[in-house]
């Protein structure tokens, strides 16, 4: 477990990019850590394999301080993915993978074997790609790389640095779904950066939002989509998240049935049984109704509510 | 035929006769002419680039590191040989120490803008991974660095060979000896004897130097 203790960070220039965060990050999970660019989401981040160097506070790996730490042994023990990707172009993606290797002095037969075996994992087959050089590849395939380069050494702490926010929706996509199944699977504490909302709903166990380097709200996806804290997390996931998740769906609203209400708050508006969600995107967002009364055969089947439906939008998509 | 391509093919007769006549002289100042720049290179290299590593590390050395070495440059070649000999006297070594000054920007500011435009995410990446400083040199910076250092090696191998003709006025020989007895006896071929020469030089070391960026210019840096 990642323990951050009171931690403060100002920099020279005298923005205060952290303030007294309290945050800790469970052994086997995913927590994205996520806000506005600005909040120091990054620079929280950093400190945990000591790019940066703390102000004040502390943090903790299992219970015992970084900072009297080795750094560089500190740092060979965790995995680090940056944005711009970060492979070294003037190595072959064997030998970018096997960095840390080489630095603990592995031998020859090992590295090789440890390094087919990640290109393997991360779906990239070792025959092709072993001897090739970064800019041979694809984004994609370069960021696949990074993690594979990140997991060589076995670690149990993985830090992730907007990983996928350079990459095609495609590609950020597949490997967003291949982050997952290896999480599942390999169990590591991974850290992940990300401003993405909709990145931070499919992966993470956990979500830490910051905001001008405080801590906004902690929770795990449902939760922080069913109760945001603040109006900072409400109109952060809330609204544009919300149009943008709902206009993707073509259900109606017949279709969320399971999750009707039979009583209702606020502003009610009577729809009917196949209203589409364009329109129910417009009646919650843009009118700012917070339920809806849906009529089927001119009888009443239930209510459906804008934090209902936003519910049953992300439980089906982590599915 | 024409009388200028009869002058020219006379002019050209007597040339090849001065060569001939001279080739003793022009083969050993050809060599020494070598050696001098070789030397100096070399030596420029030592000094230059740890100083250019160095500067790249500490920012605020470059401005001035930069500016002193600048500044020997500006100092006109002919008088700096001229400043050298009271001080250390005639000789090889006057030459030497002359020609390494001249070298020195050039090598200086190409490794310093090198290893200084690496890009800071690779610098983070090393890092992140646990190498430390003098490992990141090594396997990072420096390769990535080694196109421009290369580049400004050349740069000053081709200004060395030309300056290295005024070593003649110190007494360390080269090709300024024939060019300056061609000068002073107003004859036209033997000047053009010792200028050739220095061009081919140049060239050659040129050459060699461009395959041996070739050669060490990391294979992926050149997929571009």
């Amino acid at each position: 477990m990642i323990e951050i203790k009171q931690l403060s960070k100002s920099f020279n220039d005298g923005t205060e990019a952290l303030k007294h965060i309290d945050v800790h990050f469970n052994e086997g999970e995913l927590t994205c850590i996520i806000g506005p660019s600005g909040c120091g989401k990054t620079t929280l981040l950093k400190h945990i394999n000591r790019l940066i160097a703390p102000t004040n506070g502390d943090i903790e790996i299992s219970g015992s301080s970084i900072l009297n730490q080795d750094i560089v042994e500190l740092r060979r023990s965790i995995g680090y993915v940056i944005q711009q990707i970060g492979l070294f172009p003037h190595m072959t993606i064997a030998e970018n993978i096997s960095v840390v290797p080489r630095l603990l002095n592995w031998s020859k037969q090992k590295i090789n074997d440890r390094v087919d075996e990640m290109l393997e994992m991360v779906n990239l087959e070792p025959e092709v790609f072993r001897n090739r050089y970064p800019l041979e590849l694809s984004g994609g395939q370069q960021q696949r790389v990074g993690v594979a380069r990140a997991l060589v050494g076995d670690p149990d702490i993985i830090l992730m640095d907007e990983p996928f926010s350079a990459l095609d929706p495609i590609s950020r996509e597949q490997l967003q779904d291949q982050l997952k199944s290896l999480h599942k699977q390999l169990k590591k504490t991974i850290v992940f950066v990300t401003h993405d909302m909709d990145e931070a709903l499919k992966i993470a166990d956990r979500i830490v939002i910051l905001r001008q380097g405080e801590v906004e709200q902690i929770g795990r996806p449902d939760e922080i989509l069913q109760n945001p804290e603040t109006d900072f997390v409400k109109s952060f996931i809330g609204e544009e998240r919300m149009t943008r998740f709902m206009r993707q769906s073509h259900k109606t609203a017949k279709y969320f049935e399971d999750w009707f209400v039979m009583e209702s708050h606020g502003q009610v508006k009577e729809v009917n049984a196949d209203t589409g969600m364009d329109e129910l995107t417009t009646l919650f967002v843009d009118q700012g109704y917070d339920s809806v009364e849906v009529i089927e055969n001119d009888r009443s089947i239930g209510y459906l509510t804008k934090n209902t439906l936003l519910k049953a939008l992300a439980t089906e998509r982590s599915e | 035929m024409p009388s200028f391509v009869n002058g020219f093919y006379k002019w050209g007769q007597e040339f090849i006769a001065t060569v001939i006549d001279r080739r003793e002289l022009i083969q050993t100042a050809f060599i020494e002419h070598l050696w001098l720049s070789f030397i100096a290179i070399f030596i420029a290299c030592l000094i230059s680039l740890p100083l250019g590593i160095w500067i790249a590390r500490a920012k605020r050395m470059a401005e001035p590191m930069i500016g002193v070495t600048a500044v020997m440059q500006t100092i006109p070649s002919l008088a700096l040989f001229g400043f050298l000999v009271p001080l250390i006297g005639i000789g090889t070594n006057t030459a030497l120490i002359a020609l390494t000054i001249y070298a020195l920007l050039p090598i200086v500011r190409n490794t310093y803008t090198g290893i200084s435009r690496v890009n800071p995410a690779m610098i983070e990446a090393a890092s992140a991974m646990g190498m430390t400083s003098k490992q990141r040199l090594l396997r990072v910076e420096f390769p990535l660095a080694l196109p421009f250092i290369m580049a400004g090696i050349r740069t000053a191998t081709v200004l060395t060979v030309g300056v290295a003709t005024l070593a003649t006025f110190v007494g360390a020989g080269g090709l300024g000896d024939v060019i300056y007895r061609g000068l002073q006896a107003y004859n036209q071929h033997l000047i053009l004897a010792g200028a050739i020469p220095v061009a081919i030089l140049a060239i050659m070391f040129d050459f060699v130097l461009k395959y041996f960026e070739k050669k060490t210019t990391p294979k992926g840096i050149q997929i571009k």
